[in-house]
């Protein structure tokens, strides 16, 4: 009876985690920019791995592979938001746009006035300024009137 | 009662093979048609997660606890390679 129970706790946890998992990647696909898609992936990824993990410890139930399965699981809600955040700001900083719907750049001096104008700029420590940050693409594929540039400061 | 779902051979365990396999795909596609950088690096991250989540599978399928150190080093190492794509990418951008 409790293996029976061990084997339908397993299959669950294992399910769970592969379904989490390909939700990681469909978001992946289908959300308009590198943040959106950086939620998706970063989230519901973790999740399908600590599910997965979980299922590993209930299968072999093992105080050994109990501990490795929870130090996996450790690692990865340890590291993927810190992953995540370096790797937005890496994006921001290097000016990857974001969807043109989106209403708020928060790293933005003046993104918490509202939505985003096209010549919005904003300016690093250093005085370099950076350009208007709305994509040049529609998420259906159609052209929407392009950023205004700007100069950058000598 | 199911007397054959203690078996790893179980079909159920194909499915769930299955599913990863298609994340992976998934990921992969994301990987090559990225736009920018970032993109790329964030379907690298996804698609090592899911590494990772097969290396815990596999551990389960052949019955070989080991496997899950292999899945723990490989989730750190992940971490490692994705924080020096974010800092060499930002250096770059304002050296």
């Amino acid at each position: 009876m409790t293996e029976i129970l061990v084997d339908i706790i397993t299959l669950v946890l294992i399910l769970l985690g592969a379904a989490f998992s390909l939700l990681a990647a469909v978001g992946l696909i289908r959300m308009p920019d590198v943040y959106m898609r950086m939620q998706s992936a970063t989230k519901a990824g973790t999740l399908g791995l600590a599910c997965t993990a979980l299922a590993a410890a209930v299968h072999f139930g093992t105080a050994a592979v109990a501990m490795e399965a929870a130090l996996v699981i450790i690692f990865a809600f340890a590291t993927a938001p810190i992953a995540s955040h370096l790797i937005g700001r890496a994006a921001w900083v290097v000016g990857v746009p974001m969807w043109h719907q989106t209403g708020r750049d928060d790293l933005s001096d003046l993104g918490h006035l509202g939505r985003l104008e096209d010549n919005r700029s904003a300016t690093f420590d250093d005085g370099r300024k950076t350009t208007g940050r709305r994509s040049e693409i529609d998420f259906d594929g159609e052209a929407i009137d392009p950023p205004v540039s700007m100069p950058n400061p000598p | 009662m199911i007397p054959e779902l203690g078996d790893t051979t179980h079909w159920l365990y194909l499915v769930v093979g299955g599913i990863f396999a298609i994340a992976m795909v998934m990921a992969v596609i994301r990987l090559l048609m990225g736009p920018s950088l970032p993109d790329r690096v964030v379907a690298l991250d996804t698609l090592g997660f899911h590494a990772v989540g097969v290396l815990c599978l596999y551990a389960i399928v052949t019955r070989q606890p080991s496997l899950l150190a292999a899945a723990l080093v490989a989730a750190l190492i992940l971490f490692l390679g994705t924080a020096a794509f974010a800092i060499y990418l930002e250096r770059r951008a304002r050296p």
